[in-house]
C-alpha cells in the first residue's frame, strides 16, 4: 500500500522553496545597513493585516494537522504492536498517507506566509530578525529533517514491520514527532517574543527600544512554555477530531457494513483521543492566562476584562459545542454495546451537569458595557449573574464538565462488561502498578497542602487546604484498599466523589476570602481532579481487564447522526483554534512586539469579535476545503478493501 | 456525491451559525492610539465634533458617570452645558469654565452630586484633545468659541500619545493624578476624596495594591475621609493609562509605604 511518490517529491521541492525563501528574504537589500526599508507595505483588495491573517491561520491549521497527527499515528502504531492487532497498524498507516500529502500543502502556505511578511511588513520583519536570525536559518533545517523523517516513516513500513524492525519503525515515528515538535517550539519562541519580550522577569528592550538579551533569553520568554506546552496539548486534541472527521465522511460514503464498521471503530478512536486531549487543555489555557497575567497586568486586563472580554463568552460555546459533543457521541456509541442500555438513564443526570456547567462558564461577569447597560443592570455586574461570572465558579464548572466527561467514558467503557473478577485474579503487576499510580496520586493531591503546611495553620483557609487535600489523599487509598477487596466500583466512586467535593467546597468556600487566597484554589481543585482521573482509570482497566463480556460491539450499527456530531467536534476545534489564534494576537493590540515596536499600519486598531467572525470562519473553510481535498487525494491510490478486522497479526517489537 | 454535499452543508452551516453568534453579541474594537493631526486652523464646528468623539470614547470616560440628555449614574447631565457655563460664574468666561471643570473638577461642583471626577484628564488627553471637549461641551446649547491652531494641536500630540509621564515613583503618583484624591505625606499629596496611603503597604500586599488600582471596586476600603469608600469613585483607566513598568514601580513604591 505505497503511496504515489509525487506527493512528498512536491513536498520536497516546496520545502526547499520555503527554506530559500526564508534566506531570500533575509538576505534582502531591505535588511542592508543603511538601506531602510518601508515600514509596510499594501496588499490589494483585502488589506495586508487580513491576507497575512488568513495565510497564517490555515498555514497554523495544516501545521496542527501535521503535528498532531503523526502524534496520533505512532501511539495507535504503539497500541497495535503491544496489542498485536493489525487495524491499529493500518490505521496509523492510512494516516501517515494523509501527512504525506498535506505535508507539501502545509510548506506552500508557510512559503506563502514568508513571503508575505517579509514584503508586506519587512521593518517588523527586520527587527525580529535582528534576534532570531540563528533561529530562522534553523527552522528549514527542521523542515527538512522532519520531512525526510517523514519519509522514512512512510517508506521503512513494510521493510521494517518483523519483530524486530518494528521498533525501529516507532523509533523514527518518536524522532518524527520530536523534529516536529521542535519546529513548533521554534516557531512559538517568534510568536510569543512578540506578546511578552521579557525572560526571567527581566525586559529584554532598554528605554531606547535597543535589545539588550541573548537570544536563548529571547527564545524562553514569558509566554513561551505555556503557549508550547498549551499547543502540544491542543495538537493532540485536534489530531484526534481531524481523524474523526475523517472516519465520518468515510463512514458516510461507505458501501459495504465492513467499511462502516471500520470508519466507526475509526471514529471511536480519533473522539477518544479528542478527549484525551480536551480533559488538560482548560488547565493549559489557565496557565497561559497566569503567565500572561504575570509578564503584564494591563494584557491581562486587555484580555480578560477590556475589549476582549466578550471573546470569551463565544470561546465558552465553543467549548460547550466540544464537550457536548464528545460526550453525545459517546452516549450514542453506547447503544451499539450489548449491555449500554444499563447506562441510558443516566445520561440525564450527566447532561444536566454539563448543560449547568456551561451556563456558568458562559456568563459574563465584567465584560464592557455601555453606560445605558451599565445603568439598567445597576452597577458593572449582573446583581445575580455576576456572582456565576467569577473565576470560582468558572473554574468549578469546569472542573465538574471534566470530571462528568470522564464518566461518560467510564460508563461507554464499561457498557459491554459483566461484573469484574475477582482483584486477586489480576496478577502482581496490576497490584504494583495500581500502588504506584496511587502514590503518584495521592503526591499530586497532597504536593499544595505541603507547601501550605510549610509556612504553618494558624489561618483557617490554611487549615482547610491542608486538610481537605489530606481528606481527599485518604480517600484515594480508601479507594485502592477497596479495590484490592473486590469492592473498586465503589473505590471509583468514592475517589471520583471526593474530587467533586474538593471541587465544589473550593468554589463555594472562594467567595468568602480574599482574592489572592482564592487564586490559589483552583490548584487544588485541578489537583484533585487529576489526581481523580489518573487513579480511577488504573482502577478501571484493571477491574475489567478479563471481565466477562456481555455482547461484542456492533461496529457500524451507529445511526449517522453521530457522524455528524464527529464533524461538529472537528469543525469546533478548528474554529476554537482560529478565534485563539486572534486572542493571540489582539492582546497586543497596537504593538508588533508589545511595548517595543508600535503598529502604526492602518490595521493598528484590533478589530471587532464580528470581524473576526468573518475572517475565522474564511480559514475554517479554505482549511476544511483542503483537508477534504486531501482526504480525497490520499484515498484515490487505495484500491483494496480497508484492513479493518483482518485476521493476521502483527509482530510484536522485542 | 450526496453524502459529500450534505457533510459541506452541514458544515457551512455550523461555521455560519458561530460566525452569526460572534456577530450577535457587543461589537467593541480596540482603537490605536490616535494622533491628532491637524492641518491649519481648525473651525469652532470642526473642533466640536472631534470633541464628541472624545467625549464618547472609553480612553476619556465621560459616559461612565454623566448623561446627555439624561440623568448619568454618577454625575450631571450635560445638556445644555454650553448655555449655562457662561453665568455659572461670573468672573469665568463659559470657555473658562468649562476647561477648569475639566481640569480641575472639584473646582465646580454641581450641588447634589460629589466630587468624584478624577483630575487627570489633562494628562490622558493631552490640550488638544481637552480644548476638543471643550468645544463639545460648549456647543451643548451655545456657541463654539474655542479655537485651536495647528501649532497648539501639535505640540500636544506627543505629549498625550505619551500616557502618563513619569520614570520614579513619586512623579508617577503625582502625574497620573492619584495625589488629588489620596493623602501621601511622602510625596507631598493631602487628597481628601481616597484613603490614606500612608500605611497602605501594611494593610495590603503588594498584589492587593495592584488590583485596587487596576480594579479599584473590587475590594472597596473602609477609610475613605468621608467614611467607606464609594464604588465608582476612582477611574478605572490607570490599566490602559499606565505602562507595565509604571504600574510595577507604583506597587512597589506603594507597598513600602507602612510596611513593617
Amino acid at each position: 500500500m505505497q503511496a504515489s511518490l509525487w506527493p512528498s517529491r512536491r513536498a520536497f521541492l516546496v520545502g526547499t522553496s520555503l527554506a530559500l525563501l526564508l534566506i531570500l528574504a533575509i538576505a534582502h537589500p531591505a535588511f542592508a545597513q543603511g538601506e531602510a526599508p518601508p515600514s509596510y507595505r499594501d496588499f490589494p483588495v483585502i488589506g495586508s493585516r487580513v491576507a497575512v491573517w488568513i495565510v497564517a491561520q490555515v498555514h497554523l491549521m495544516l501545521a496542527a494537522f501535521m503535528l498532531g497527527v503523526p502524534m496520533f499515528a505512532l501511539v495507535v502504531e504503539y497500541v497495535g504492536v503491544r496489542s498485536r492487532e493489525r487495524r491499529y497498524d493500518d490505521l496509523a498507516r492510512e494516516f501517515t498517507k494523509l501527512i504525506l500529502v498535506a505535508a507539501s500543502t502545509t510548506a506552500v502556505f508557510g512559503a506563502l506566509l514568508t513571503f508575505l511578511l517579509f514584503t508586506l511588513y519587512p521593518q517588523v520583519m527586520s527587527r525580529l530578525a535582528d534576534v532570531f536570525l540563528p533561529t530562522m536559518v534553523l527552522y528549514p533545517l527542521l523542515f527538512f529533517g522532519e520531512v525526510f523523517a517523514l519519509y522514512l516513516y512512510w517508506y521503512s513500513w513494510d521493510r521494517l514491520n518483523t519483530r524486530s524492525g518494528k521498533r525501529w519503525h516507532l523509533l523514527i515515528g518518536l524522532v518524527l514527532n520530536l523534529i516536529g515538535t521542535t519546529l513548533m517550539f521554534v516557531a512559538n519562541a517568534w510568536l510569543t517574543f512578540s506578546i511578552s519580550p521579557e525572560s526571567g522577569g527581566q525586559p529584554l528592550y532598554d528605554q531606547a527600544g535597543a535589545f539588550t538579551g541573548t537570544l536563548w533569553q529571547a527564545i524562553n520568554n514569558a509566554t513561551w512554555w505555556p503557549i508550547n506546552i498549551h499547543r502540544v496539548i491542543a495538537n493532540i486534541a485536534f489530531g484526534g477530531a481531524v481523524v474523526g472527521l475523517y472516519a465520518a465522511i468515510r463512514f458516510l460514503n461507505s458501501r459495504s457494513e465492513q467499511e462502516r464498521a471500520h470508519y466507526d471503530w475509526m471514529g471511536y478512536v480519533g473522539n477518544f483521543i479528542a478527549v484525551i486531549g480536551l480533559i488538560p487543555l482548560p488547565f493549559a489555557g489557565y496557565y497561559l492566562g497566569r503567565e500572561v497575567y504575570g509578564f503584564s497586568q494591563q494584557m491581562g486586563v486587555t484580555m480578560m476584562g477590556g475589549f476582549l472580554s466578550w471573546l470569551w463568552i463565544l470561546q465558552a460555546m465553543l467549548i460547550a459545542v466540544i464537550f457536548l459533543s464528545a460526550n453525545y457521541y459517546l452516549w450514542i456509541g453506547m447503544g451499539r454495546i450489548q449491555g449500554g442500555e444499563r447506562y441510558r438513564g443516566r445520561i440525564k443526570w450527566l447532561l444536566a451537569i454539563l448543560t449547568l456547567g456551561v451556563l456558568v462558564w458562559a456568563t459574563p461577569h465584567n465584560p464592557v458595557v455601555t453606560a445605558e447597560e451599565q445603568a439598567l443592570i445597576g452597577g458593572a455586574f449582573h446583581p445575580l449573574l455576576g456572582v456565576l461570572g467569577v473565576m470560582s465558579a468558572k473554574n468549578t464548572a469546569v472542573n465538574l464538565m471534566i470530571l462528568t466527561t470522564f464518566v461518560s467514558f467510564l460508563f461507554y467503557r464499561r457498557a459491554g462488561k459483566g461484573e469484574p473478577l475477582p482483584f486477586g485474579s489480576q496478577g502482581r503487576t496490576a497490584k504494583i502498578v495500581l500502588i504506584v499510580v496511587l502514590v503518584i496520586a495521592v503526591l499530586l493531591s497532597l504536593a499544595p497542602a505541603l507547601y501550605v503546611l510549610r509556612d504553618g495553620l494558624a489561618e483557617t483557609s490554611r487549615l482547610l487546604r491542608v486538610g481537605l487535600s489530606g481528606l481527599h489523599g485518604l480517600l484515594l487509598i480508601i479507594g485502592v484498599i477497596l479495590t484490592f477487596r473486590d469492592r473498586g466500583k465503589l473505590g471509583q466512586w468514592i475517589i471520583l466523589g471526593s474530587a467533586a467535593g474538593v471541587v465544589l467546597f473550593f468554589g463555594i468556600y472562594g467567595y468568602f476570602v480574599e482574592a489572592t487566597i482564592r487564586i490559589g484554589f483552583s490548584v487544588y481543585q485541578v489537583l484533585a481532579v487529576l489526581s481523580a482521573l489518573i487513579s480511577t482509570t488504573a482502577i478501571d482497566v484493571f477491574l475489567f481487564q478479563g471481565a466477562p463480556s456481555l455482547g461484542t460491539i456492533a461496529w457500524g450499527k451507529i445511526p449517522a447522526r453521530a457522524q455528524y456530531v464527529l464533524i461538529l467536534l472537528a469543525v469546533g476545534f478548528t474554529w476554537l483554534m482560529g478565534l485563539m489564534g486572534y486572542a493571540r494576537n489582539a492582546i497586543r493590540q497596537h504593538w508588533h512586539i508589545y511595548e517595543v515596536l508600535q503598529d502604526t499600519s492602518a490595521d493598528a486598531f484590533s478589530p471587532t469579535l464580528g470581524f473576526a467572525a468573518r475572517v475565522i470562519s474564511v480559514c475554517v473553510l479554505v482549511f476544511l476545503g483542503l483537508m477534504g481535498f486531501i482526504f480525497w487525494l490520499g484515498n484515490l491510490s487505495e484500491k483494496k478493501a480497508p484492513a479493518a478486522l483482518r485476521p493476521e497479526a502483527l509482530p510484536a517489537a522485542d | 456525491m450526496a453524502n459529500s454535499l450534505k457533510v459541506s452543508g452541514f458544515i457551512v452551516l455550523v461555521v455560519v451559525l458561530i460566525a452569526g453568534f460572534a456577530s450577535l453579541i457587543p461589537q467593541l474594537e480596540s482603537p490605536a492610539p490616535e494622533e491628532l493631526v491637524i492641518s491649519g486652523e481648525l473651525s469652532g464646528a470642526e473642533l466640536a465634533a472631534l470633541g464628541e468623539e472624545v467625549f464618547n470614547s472609553a480612553g476619556a470616560g465621560c459616559l461612565a458617570c454623566h448623561g446627555l440628555g439624561k440623568p448619568g449614574l454618577r454625575a450631571p447631565d450635560l445638556a445644555g452645558i454650553g448655555a449655562a457655563a457662561g453665568d455659572r460664574v461670573a468672573s469665568l468666561s463659559a470657555e473658562q469654565y468649562l476647561r477648569q471643570s475639566l481640569i480641575e473638577p472639584c473646582s465646580f461642583v454641581v450641588s447634589g452630586y460629589d466630587c468624584i471626577m478624577p483630575q487627570t484628564l489633562q494628562q490622558t488627553l493631552g490640550d488638544a484633545k481637552l480644548t476638543a471637549l471643550v468645544a463639545f461641551l460648549q456647543g451643548q446649547g451655545g456657541e463654539v468659541t474655542v479655537r485651536l491652531s495647528a501649532e497648539a494641536a501639535q505640540a500636544s500630540t506627543d505629549e498625550a500619545g505619551a500616557g502618563i509621564a513619569g520614570v520614579t515613583a513619586a512623579e508617577i503618583f503625582t502625574n497620573a493624578g492619584c495625589v488629588a484624591c489620596h493623602t501621601l505625606p511622602t510625596v507631598g499629596a493631602a487628597g481628601q476624596v481616597g484613603p490614606d496611603l500612608s500605611e497602605v503597604g501594611a494593610r495590603l500586599t503588594p498584589d492587593e495594591i495592584r488590583r485596587s488600582i487596576l480594579f479599584p471596586d473590587e475590594q472597596l476600603a473602609a477609610n475613605c475621609p468621608t467614611g467607606p469608600c464609594l464604588a465608582g469613585l476612582m477611574p478605572k483607566a490607570f490599566g490602559e493609562s499606565l505602562s507595565a513598568l509604571q504600574l510595577e514601580t507604583l506597587v512597589v513604591f506603594l507597598a513600602e509605604q507602612g510596611a513593617p
